[in-house]
């Protein structure tokens, strides 16, 4: 059975810190204004910048307001979360108190009468063939009770060792834009939508926020991708904050800085 | 009120500058303007809907040597709303040199919040008083990336010559 809704919105790759105090402020906000205006609210992954365990969320103020304002959100609206490559030991205890429904990587969903396939979009990079390596173990149910077990300063500095080492991969290709590892690719997409394909793919991850119209041999599909979020580096970064909104007027991104 | 004239590559900007409230920034910027600083410095980061900047390099992204950083005065109560012009700066809140900006949009999240690192914000000193059309010729030019900078003008957008019009 497949959820249905008359609206949504979808956001992905907040990668919410203490560091980015306005970008959580927007977060906050948009629990309190946006999101309450549709039926469900999906986050497609990476909502922080790396979560340890729900233990380690249990004890950080941060924390502990961001589980509060997802909790009045999904008092007011259904609320889905799809496990990012930063998030995904994202726990039961967590999505439990925020009211919150874990949904599988490849999800369908029908807003507004059609029908659209979810995920967080690493799975999609299979280009980047060390990254899929390592994504393979760490999805293994053995190797995540592991490192859960590990005292808290050990996860914590071998989550810091893996964001600096994706960091300076990411800062390297960045300047070159038309690195295929950094993008998703067709073949992956075409499986992910699968023979009997919805055709509406919607995915975060790549921080390339675009609407595509693609195919792959016999396969055609629309393909969204969310937008990150980072309102605090503007001295650096284009300041940027959207969702994606579905309703009966269409598929649309909304600019959250300007609104 | 201060008021300097950008006669630029796309036509003519008046800035009107806040001595009272931004004694600082606006002492800072006159001077640049009065020693030809800005002569022949192009607006080198330009993103439609959010701001356009100069005020530090010379065609071909070569940065122009610059006076001392001076102290941030965003918390004047002067907001970054659209045609404003503002100091701009490293992440370091009191970092601001030669370059600034010009709000081409009601920038809230660029406000002073906190004096801290992360709520300093950016300080407003002033605002476009005539040309605002050509601030939007400019913030609708086509950009790329240039080396390691990105949202650069294809074609330069050149400040020819800046002059004090009043004091």
């Amino acid at each position: 059975m497949i959820p249905q809704y008359a609206s949504a919105l979808l956001i992905s790759d907040l990668h919410l810190t203490p560091s980015m105090p306005l970008t959580a402020q927007r977060f906050f906000d948009f629990c309190e204004k946006e999101g309450p205006k549709v039926q469900a609210v999906f986050i497609l992954g990476d909502l922080f910048e790396y979560w340890v365990g729900d233990d380690a969320a249990a004890q950080s103020p941060f924390q502990q307001e961001v589980r509060h304002a997802l909790a009045n959100l999904s008092a007011k609206v259904k609320t889905y979360y799809v496990h990012g490559n930063r998030d995904f030991l994202l726990g039961p205890d967590f999505l439990k108190k925020t009211g919150m429904t874990l949904l599988p990587e490849r999800s369908h969903v029908e807003i507004a009468g059609s029908i659209y396939t979810l995920c967080h979009g690493d799975s999609l990079c299979t280009a980047d063939v060390g990254y899929q390596v390592f994504r393979q173990w760490v999805r293994k149910s053995w190797v995540q009770k592991l490192f859960l077990r590990l005292p808290l300063n050990w996860r914590r500095s071998i989550a810091n060792q893996l964001r600096s080492n994706s960091q300076t991969q990411y800062q390297s290709s960045s300047q070159n834009l038309s690195n295929p590892k950094m993008d998703v690719s067709l073949d992956a997409c075409a499986a992910i939508l699968g023979t009997e394909s919805s055709g509406r793919l919607i995915h975060g991850h790549t921080h390339l926020p675009a609407h595509h119209n693609e195919h792959f041999r016999e396969q055609h599909w629309q393909r969204w991708v969310l937008s990150d979020w980072d309102i605090d580096h503007p001295d650096s970064v284009k300041p940027r904050a959207s969702a994606l909104m579905i309703d009966g007027q269409g598929v649309q991104y909304l600019d959250l800085i300007q609104n | 009120m201060a008021k300097v004239l950008l006669k630029t590559n796309k036509g003519d900007i008046t800035l009107t500058l806040d001595n009272a409230k931004a004694p600082k920034s606006v002492a800072n910027f006159l001077q640049y303007v009065k020693s030809g600083h800005y002569d022949g410095t192009i607006f080198h980061r330009v993103i439609d809907n959010f701001m356009v900047q100069g005020g530090g390099m010379t065609a071909g992204m070569k940065q122009k040597p610059t006076g001392a950083e001076i102290e941030n005065e965003a918390n004047n109560g002067l907001k970054n709303d659209r045609y404003t012009v503002a100091m701009a700066r490293t992440s370091e809140p009191h970092s601001a040199t030669s370059q600034f900006f010009i709000n081409v949009n009601d920038n809230d999240f660029l406000n002073h919040t906190a004096p801290n690192a992360q709520g300093w914000g950016y300080a407003v000193f002033g605002k476009v008083t005539d040309g605002m059309d050509v601030v939007d010729t400019i913030r609708k030019v086509k950009t790329g990336s240039s080396g390691f900078h990105q949202d650069v003008p294809a074609e330069d957008v050149v400040i020819e010559k800046a002059t004090v019009l009043e004091e």
